[in-house]
This record gives C-alpha cells, structure tokens and sequence, in this order.
C-alpha cells in the first residue's frame, strides 16, 4: 500500500463515502467534494500557500518518527483520547466531558447540528476546510447552554503512532464548539507523535457574551504532516482567546480564520512556534473586524533553529461597517542558526476610516550584550542562551490567564529546550 | 614612579592576582589598547582613570571576555593562570566580576532567577554544593537587605524599569552575592546623583576586604571621594602614562588631563 | 503658513492644472502592437541591427505572458491593439540641433508645465531632458554636463552614440524577460534618459527627465538607464503630466539603475499623471518597474517618490544589494484620491555582508480609492550584518476608501535584524479641532495634517521638488473631506 497521498487518493476516498441516510450531510459533502474537485491541493502559487509547499510534503513518503512524547495537560482536565484519528471509546467518556462524538452527530438526519457543522464561518474556497469536510468521520461536539461554565477544561488529546496514523488518504477530524449567550469554557488541543497526513477543523461558534479559551498544543515528531484550521465566528461582546504552542512538522501548518460580527467582539491570540532540524511551521491568521468596536490582539514568537522554516502570517482585516476596531499584532522571530529561515507577512486590509491598526515584526539573533551579561555572571553560554529563549517568548506565555495552563505552555518550552543540541550559531 | 616600577604591596609574584603584561587589543581592527601593564594585589583598590576615548572601557571588557576585542599581544594571569583563554562564564567563576557601565534590560527573565541561576552556576563550575531554593532565598534576603535593596525590585524582569541607580546597585546586589575575588567598576559613577552615588559606594565598601581587590574606572574623581583607592592610574592612548597614590586623582581634578598627560609624555 | 494658505487656494481653484492639450501635429505608428510596430520604432530611431533584435526578442517573449493579477488593483481589459505605441511631434529635420530650433508650440508647452528649457529662464542647477510622448524633444545644459564627462542624452541618442555602455549595461538590472510590462517595455520603449557618471565624478547639478504625453490613445514607454561608474554620485529628478482625457491610456515604463562602488544614485519622482476625474473617467495606467543595483561596495541607492496622479498605480521601485555594505532606501508618498488605485511599494533584496536599507511609505487614501502597500525585505543566507528598518503608515480620510498593508519579510540568516512596523488610522479629530480652533479652514488644516504627516518623506526630495510636491498634497486631497 502506498503511503503517499495525492489528489486522486482524495477524491476516490471522497467518491467511497454516502451518506444517503443523512440527508443534511450528504449534500454538505456533495458540495465539499465538488468544490475541492475544482480547486485541487493548494499549491504555492496560491498567495496564502507561498511559504508552505503542501504537494512537496504530500508527495514525501511517510515515516516513523519514534514514539509519541505526551503534551503537558492541566491538572483536572477532562481527557478525551483519539488515536491516530479515531475516537478510542474504552478509554475516554465524551459524555462526561460535556461533549458528544462527532460520528454519533454525524448519523444523526435530524441533529440540531446540522445547521452549524460547515456553516460557522464558511469558506467555499479553502480547499483543506473541503477536503475535511468531504472525508470527516471523527471528532467531538461540545454544546455549552446559555450562561453556563464547563466545569473542568477539555483536553482533547490526539496521540498519532505507528501503522494506523499513515494511511494515504489521511485522517481527518472535526471539532464542533458552540457556546451559547454567556457560556464559557476552556478546549485544549493537543497533539502528539506523527500523522501521516492529517487536517483537523475547530469550528467555533461563540454567542452573545460567551469566552472560549482555545489551546492547541503541537508537539508533533519530526515526520508529522497535519493541515489545521481554526474557523470562529464571534458575536457581540463575546470572546476567543487562543493560544497556540508548536513545534511543527515535516509539514504543519494552522490557519485561525476569526470574525468579529458582533459590536465589542473580540480575539485575542498568542501563539510560540519552535522548530529544529527539518521541521516546518506556518502560522496563518486572518481576523475579519465586521462588527463596530471590535479589537483583537496578537502576539507571536518564534524560535528557530536547526535547518527549519518558521511562517507567520497574520492578517487583519477591518470591513467598512466595523467602525471602532482596534488591532494589534506583534511577530518577532529568533533565528538561532545558520540555517533556519523565517518568512513573516504581517499584513492590514482597512476598509473603515475610524480605526486603530497596527503592526510590529522583528527578526534577528539573541542579543550578543545580554549574551555577554549573562556570561559575565558565570552563566555558562548554553544556559545563558537558554534563558534569554525562555525570556523571549515569556511574554506570550504570561498572557495566559490560567496559572495551570501557563505552567503547562512553560513544562512545553523548557522540554523543547532541552531537547535542542542548543548549537551557537558562530556567525563570520 | 614609573607605571613599571609601581609593585603593589605583596611584593613576591604568588602574591600578584591579578598581572597585565605589556598587553595590546584591538577592536574592529583598530588599536585601542597599546602596552597597557598593570598588577593588582589581593585586597588592593585600584583606581584607572582617563579622559574618553582612553580605551577604559576596553581594559573592562576585555578582562571579563567580551567578543570583538582582541588581544594581539601581551598577557593576562589571573592568580597565575592564563586569563585570555578562559570564556566568560570561566573567567566569572574564577572570580572576575565587571559590574557594567550600563547593565542590560533583560525583559522577560526575573530578577531573582536570574540571581539564582548564576550563583549556582560558579557553584557548578567550581565543583560546589549548589544551593536549594530555600537557602538561596535567605541568603537574597540578608544580602538583599545590607545593600538596602528592596524585595519588590528582586521580583521585577532584571534591571526592566530600573532607574539608574537602581541599576547599579543591582550590580552591586549581584557583587555581594557572587563573593569575587576582583571586582571591576566601568564607571560605575555615569548617570548617577550624587544619593545614589553614595548609596552605590556604601554597598561597594561593605564588600571590601583583605581577600577582594577592585579595579574602579572611572572618568572623574568625584567617585573616589567615596570609595577611596589604594594606587590611581592614568591611562591615555591604551597605556598608563602616571601612577601613584590617591592624591594623584586630586591633582587631576584640579589640573586637568591635559596637563598631566603632556608631563607624563 | 500664509504662504502655504495662498498657494493651496490658489492651486484649489483648478483640479488638474496639466489636463490642457497640445495642438501639434504628431506622426504615429501603425495602430496596435505587431512585430511590424517593433520594426517600425527601430527604424525611426535608425537603431542598430542589435538593438532591433533585441527588441524583437522581447516581443516574441511578451506574447507568452499573461498580465500578473496579484496586485489589488481592478481595471477592465487592456485591449493593447486598441493603442498607438509611437507618437512623435513632426519636426522638419532630424533633432534640433539647438532650443532655437525646437517646436515653439512645445516650448511653450514645457513652459505651461513650469518647466521653462531655455537655459536662461532654468532653474538654475539642473539639467532637463524633456520628453513629449515617443520622442526626447530637448536637453539642456549638456554642454556644461560634458566638461565635467558626465554623459547625459535620451537614449536613443546614447544608443547610437554609446553603443558599448548600453550594450553593457541596459537590461542587465530589469532583464527583458522581467514581468510583463517590463518585457512589453523592453520591445517597444521609444525615449527616455540615458546617463552616465564617470569615476570619481560628482554630477554638478540635478539631472532632470520631465515626461508629458500629449497624444491621445497614444502609450508612453520610456525606458531610462542611469550608471554612476566607482565613486560618483548624481541626483535625477522625475516629473510626469498628461492631458485630462476620458480614456485611459498606458504608461510602462522602465527605469534601471546602477551604482558600482563607492557610488550614490538618488532618484526622485513626482508622479502627477492624469488621475482620471471624480466619478473615475480616464486616468493613466501606469505599470513601471524600476530597480536599482548596487553592484559595488559601499554603493548606495536611495529612491524617493511622491505618488498623486495616475488611475492605476503599480510600482515597486527596488534595490538590490549586491555589494557589501551597501546602502538602499526608499521613501514614499502615496496619495489616492477618488477612485484611484495604487499598490506601490518597494523591495530590499539584501546579498552583500552589512548591507542596510529603510523604508519609510506613507500612504494616503481618500474618497473611494485603494491604497496598497506592498513590500518586500529578503535577506539572504550570505549577508551576515544585514539591517532593515521599515516604518509604514497609512491614513484614511473618509469611510469609504481602503488603505493596506502588505509586507513579506524573509530572513535567512540570523546575525540580520530587520524590524518592521506598520500603523494605520485617520486624522485625528482633536489636531483637525485644534487647527479649526485656530481659524485654519478644514481642508487647510487636512493639507497641513497631512503634510506633516508626509514630512520624513518630503524632506528627502530635493529643494525644487519639495516645494512642488507640498502643493501636490493639498491639491489632490481636494474634496476629499467637508
């Protein structure tokens, strides 16, 4: 059986799957398939794609990177464990999470949901969302009523091993969180090992007042190839706090599509990419400001070493009838080695004259002075470049609310410290 | 008295800590230090003075290891030991300290960490016992509390936000923690009033003792008034042209660079 | 300040002070674009075997290409057979061998435009090279210029007389295969400025290219070379006018620079074409490349521009850094007004060691038109100690206008710092108030905000420029706010 996947793979996957039984999603993946038939894999000709070269990754035959290595999860999290895509039903009860399986949803003809899964914030061009969308088989629901708390935050974690995580057609997971006025609740993310290839879709519906804090952890091995996208639609006075933590892949890429509909809607984003030897990863964001008085915020760091490609793209678009907006977005990326590269595309589409935009990008080394200052104390060179790391992208981590989780993001950081040969980058 | 002839008061060479020989460094390629010679005793202040461009900053950093300054001929023994060829963090667990002109912000790393990770750190490269949280926490606090140092700044990201003075007397904290055998001031005096001044200076002479030698430099004599030294150099065009005792800085105040320099040539 | 007041009401009074029309009678080209309209142009120029190939080549690779669409601006179709590609005034001999015998009528003219070209009515300091649609018409001050060995002629001129350095150096910053309108360029480009600063030599005064098209449906495609040899340095000021027109017509230009070591080019252009009225009739296209190489050393390329006229807009002005420790710059004014549409921008490609370059762009958007700034800073893996600063900002006057930002930053080595920040906001209400306070008029005030806005720009534009470009501001605001 090949491991590689590729278009056609695609679409015959696609043809094998009927949903006669299901109306609602039969003509959902109907339109899905047609649409992808048309527009084929993105390619870099494609101006988001510029930086990520999907077909080159595709067409790499899969391997094992080793054994998965667990992501830090809060203490008191619900767990709801899938294994290399698929829902491990023994080992995890959904229910008691607040959650349900996407699957059961999906069989359902008269679910409620139906309205919702593919229509929270659609996109008819983004061949991934299609893609998932015709293939999706697994995933959750969470449903939280109106001015209520989820109890205990939501760790859904992923752990992609071995044989069944390299299927050439790939998995393809959906996430489905709506919260409704008022609700809150705390959805983790987390990832680990290699899939073959893999897309997941967070569709994220937030009503009036409603908090969502969205984690995604990515410790992903070295050989992981994983397509995301984070779809959030938010309504008045509600708010999307996203943190995203990754150390990419051969080919990792997650895309947070925002829109801020309601007046005083807002997004708040932090994210830290860390990528050694071999590895990439592409941070696209586009937040559209379509309601008055919206503001979003976006800190990234990046820390890149090792022969590796960092992408941060984020782009802020402001619609004529969002008066009032306010964004913020800073990137900075650290080469630490000679061969590590960063492509950065801070970008603003302003449309409304009553606005304040602005962005800020740096890319450059650690700083030699804070280096020698360190050094001076009898700090040896590796700890020294160590802490000013842990320093650079402190600020992100300090943004996260919850002292449980900024312990965790701190646990993912120092790990992917240690793990670094840590070589010095002896420039001349 | 010639610079050369200047012995300091151990007289015996295994008494000698620190020993610049007819030292010559570079930076950028540009010549800044020319045969500058120096010996430092244990327990010793030693005061460098010199108008800009004199190459003190240079003799700081080229002591504790800066990259870019290059030494093209001459020799440093530090308790007899080859000096140039340790790294910075070695030369620091041996016992060289700079307490910098302008000490770096640091956004994002704590005060405190930062205190515990380099005291550890000699510790570690000297083969010492490290220390746990708990004993480095109360050796912070004493030390914290002779230098009139408050906790509060302990807790802030290293020197973000600092006033000048605080800044100093943050190197000062670091310098009664870190127990250096040679403490180099780099004008330790620049940007400072005259309180903080006497603060910083009070700090620096609790630290002095008969095992600790310091190497001030500075632009002005006024720092002097406070931590009173032992020899005065004067250095000009990378090398000491007078030495000689704490009156020596005196005559400069009154008479000028120019004045002493053009005899000294 | 009362100064200022007097000339924006004066220059109010009149939208588009240059939309008048020249009676002269013209010969053209052949209507549309064939090999037989490259033969054509060739031959009127009398141009060397190897220039006409060259040319030929260009067009057969033109026709392979397809127009780039990235950019954000919207036209119809450009239906490039509906075009004439040469247009020239008819004159009784070859050149004029003196201003005496120029056309008195384009004189004149140039003396409308406030560019007089008798020498004794010039601003004193600067060397003008007048160009009416196809055809340079006159270049002062090149007796001056040739003692000093400074090489300064319309190209066509430089073609025939110094074949060797436009052999050498023409194409070999912006090749013909380039892009699209470059290419097209390349095969039909009728006039423009060719100059040359020998070693050690500094231009002794500004070099100025002044381009007007007069005729209608008529393409203007200028090509211009500039090379500054080791250790010179010139200053070349740009100027553009058309006639207001309800078509709209082409204008590709290409623009080459080179500085080789130790050598300093600084290019300034005041882009006032034809903006097309207030309900967006008519207006030039202006698709130009430029690009600069700073092939030596220590060299150094600064680009400045004060972007109001045109339709469409779409230039990148560029510099690449090839020598160690050079130095490129670009500062930009754009202003859209109307329906207007500008994406303009520049690019730092950084190959040499220390190489540095900065980027200050203001853009400036008003009624419905759309402001895109577009830019790219790549720094490659060989250029340890590259440095990069980039300050963008846009304004908005008025709800219904766009202004974008579209920086792409690539690193690929890590001793590089490049720094990028962006801004974008209106006029704030409480200056605007405090200027209304003080009895300045609102579209005063705006002109004021705004040129203080504009200043690290126009503070980079040599004297005569700056002067001109202040008024330009206020005038192409004009009933954008109220």
């Amino acid at each position: 059986m090949s491991e590689i996947a590729s278009f056609n793979d695609f679409l015959q996957r696609m043809a094998g799957i009927e949903d006669v039984s299901v109306p609602w999603l039969g003509a959902l993946r109907e339109e899905a398939r047609t649409l992808f038939a048309g527009s084929g894999l993105p390619t870099r000709r494609v101006e988001a794609w510029k930086y990520s070269d999907l077909s080159r990754a595709l067409a790499l035959a899969a391997r094992d990177s080793g054994p998965a290595r667990p992501t830090p999860s809060p203490p008191g999290a619900h767990t709801v464990l899938f294994e290399n895509g698929a829902l491990a039903e023994g080992k995890s009860a959904p229910a008691e999470a607040g959650a349900m399986p996407l699957r059961n949803v999906l069989a359902d003809p008269q679910t409620p949901f139906a309205k919702l899964i593919g229509h929270v914030y659609p996109q008819k061009d983004h061949a991934i969302l299609n893609l998932n969308t015709a293939l999706m088989e697994d995933g959750l629901v969470l449903h939280v009523r109106p001015n209520t708390t989820l109890p205990a935050p939501l760790f859904i974690r992923h752990d992609w091993e071995g044989e069944g995580a390299r299927t050439p057609e790939g998995r393809h997971l959906r996430l489905l969180i709506v919260l409704d006025d008022g609700a809150e609740a705390t959805v983790i993310e987390a990832h680990s090992g290699s899939p073959g290839f893999s897309t997941v879709v967070t569709e994220v519906a937030l009503a009036a007042g409603a908090r969502l804090n969205h984690i995604r952890f990515e410790r992903f091995g070295a050989a992981a190839r994983q397509s995301a996208v984070t779809l959030a639609e938010v309504k008045s006075s509600a708010s999307y706090k996203g943190f995203y933590l990754s150390e990419g892949g051969l080919f990792c890429r997650h895309e947070a599509l925002l829109r801020l509909s309601g007046k005083d809607a807002q997004a708040d984003l932090g994210g830290i990419f860390l990528t050694a030897e071999g590895r990439h990863c592409d941070n696209t964001i586009v937040i559209t400001h379509a309601g008055p008085d919206t503001a979003s915020r976006q800190i990234f760091r990046g820390a890149l070493s090792g022969d590796s490609r960092g992408v941060f793209q984020g782009c802020v678009r402001v619609r004529p009838e969002a008066q009032g907006a306010d964004a913020r977005q800073l990137s900075r990326a650290l080469l630490l080695s000679r061969q590590a590269e960063a492509a950065i595309k801070p970008e603003l589409e302003i449309l409304a004259d009553n606005v304040k935009c602005s962005h800020g990008a740096t890319t450059g080394e650690l700083d030699p002075a804070a280096l020698f200052y360190l050094r001076a104390r009898g700090i040896p060179e590796a700890k020294a470049r160590e802490l000013l790391i842990e320093a650079f992208l402190a600020e992100v981590i300090a943004a996260l609310e919850s002292e449980a989780l900024r312990a965790c993001a701190e646990a993912f950081v120092s790990d992917w410290l240690s793990g670094q040969t840590n070589e010095i980058p002896h420039a001349r | 008295m010639s610079p050369q002839a200047l012995i300091c008061n151990g007289s015996g060479p295994e008494n000698v800590m620190l020993e610049i020989e007819d030292l010559h460094a570079s930076v950028q390629g540009k010549e800044i230090l020319k045969g500058l010679s120096l010996k430092i005793c244990p327990g010793e202040v030693h005061a460098i003075m010199g108008p800009n461009g004199a190459g003190k900053s240079t003799t700081s950093y080229m002591l504790a290891g800066r990259d870019g300054y290059e030494v093209t001929s001459g020799q440093v023994r530090f308790n007899g030991e080859d000096l140039l060829s340790l790294k910075p963090e070695e030369r620091a667990a041996n016992g060289i300290f700079l307490a910098f002109q302008y000490p770096l912000e640091i956004p994002g790393v704590s005060t405190l960490n930062f205190l515990k990770t380099a005291v550890n750190a000699q510790a570690k490269l000297r083969g010492e016992p490290l220390l746990d949280a708990v004993q480095f926490m109360r050796l912070v606090r004493e030390t914290a509390k002779l230098l009139n140092v408050s906790e509060e700044m302990l807790k802030r990201p290293l020197n973000v936000g600092f006033s000048g003075g605080e800044k100093k007397r943050n190197e000062v904290l670091q310098m009664a923690l870190l127990k250096p055998a040679l403490a180099i001031l780099d004008e330790t005096d620049s940007g400072l009033d005259i309180d903080a001044l006497k603060l910083v200076a009070e700090g620096v002479n609790k630290l002095r003792s008969p095992s600790r030698s310091f190497l001030v430099i500075t632009h002005y004599q006024r720092l002097l008034d406070y931590i009173v030294p032992d020899y005065v150099h004067i250095l000009a065009d990378g090398r000491i042209v007078r030495s000689g005792d704490k009156s020596l800085a005196l005559r400069l105040e009154e008479q000028g660079y120019d004045a002493l320099i053009g005899k000294a040539a | 300040m009362g100064q200022e007041a007097e000339t924006l009401q004066e220059l109010t009074d009149q939208k588009y002070k240059y939309g008048f029309v020249t009676e002269i009678e013209s010969e053209f080209a052949p209507k549309g674009l064939s090999e037989d309209t490259v033969r054509f142009i060739s031959q009127k120029k009398d141009e060397p075997d190897w220039m006409l190939e060259k040319r030929l080549s260009a067009y057969r690779r033109w026709r392979t290409m397809t127009e780039p669409a990235w950019a954000r601006v919207h036209y119809p179709p450009i239906d490039f057979q509906d075009a004439y590609y040469y247009a020239a005034p008819k004159k009784k001999e070859d050149a004029p061998a003196s201003l005496d015998e120029v056309d008195p009528e384009l004189l004149q003219t140039y003396e409308k435009l406030g560019i007089p070209l008798s020498e004794q009515k010039m601003l004193s300091g600067v060397a003008v090279d007048a160009v009416f649609d196809s055809v340079s018409v006159a270049t002062t001050f090149k007796a001056t210029l040739e003692e000093a060995g400074v090489i300064f002629c319309p190209i066509s001129e430089a073609i025939a007389r110094h074949p060797a350095l436009v052999q050498k150096y023409l194409g070999s910053v912006v090749p013909d295969t380039d892009n699209f309108y470059a290419t097209l360029n390349s095969a039909v480009f009728s006039d423009g400025s060719f100059v040359y600063v020998p070693e050690g030599v500094r231009c002794p005064m500004e070099l100025s290219t002044y381009f007007r098209i007069n005729a209608s449906k008529t393409g203007q495609f200028e090509r211009t070379l500039i090379i500054a040899d080791r250790g010179a340095y010139v200053s070349y000021l740009e100027g553009c006018t058309a006639p207001m027109r309800d078509e709209n017509q082409l204008h590709a230009a290409v623009v080459e620079l080179v500085a080789m070591d130790g050598a300093e080019i600084k290019y300034s252009t005041v882009q006032n074409w034809y903006p097309g009225d207030e309900n967006g009739k008519g207006g030039i296209y202006n698709f130009v490349t430029k690009r600069g190489d700073c092939r030596g050393a220590n060299s150094k390329i600064s680009w400045t521009q004060v972007e109001t006229g045109s339709a469409i807009t779409w230039k990148y002005p560029s510099c690449i850094l090839r020598g160690d420790n050079s130095v490129g710059e670009f500062y930009s004014i754009a202003i859209t007004n109307n329906f207007q549409q500008a994406d303009t921008g520049t690019k730092m490609i950084h190959l040499g060691r220390n190489t540095r370059s900065r980027i200050i762009s203001k853009g400036i958007s008003a009624g419905r038109a759309q402001n895109t700034y577009r830019g790219l800073v790549r720094i490659h893996q060989k250029a340890e100690g590259a440095r990069n600063f980039t300050q963008c900002d846009s304004l908005l006057l008025g709800s219904r206008c766009g202004a974008h930002t579209v920086p792409y930053i690539e690193s690929r080595n890590p001793s590089a710092i490049i720094e990028h920040e962006a801004t974008t906001s209106k006029i704030s209400d409480d200056q605007l108030f405090y200027c209304l306070s003080r009895g300045i008029g609102t579209e005063e005030a705006v002109a004021l905000i705004v040129n203080g806005f504009c200043r690290e720009v126009l503070q980079q534009l040599p004297m005569e420029f700056a002067v001109e470009a202040q008024k330009l501001v206020g005038i192409s605001l004009e009933g954008s706010v109220g």
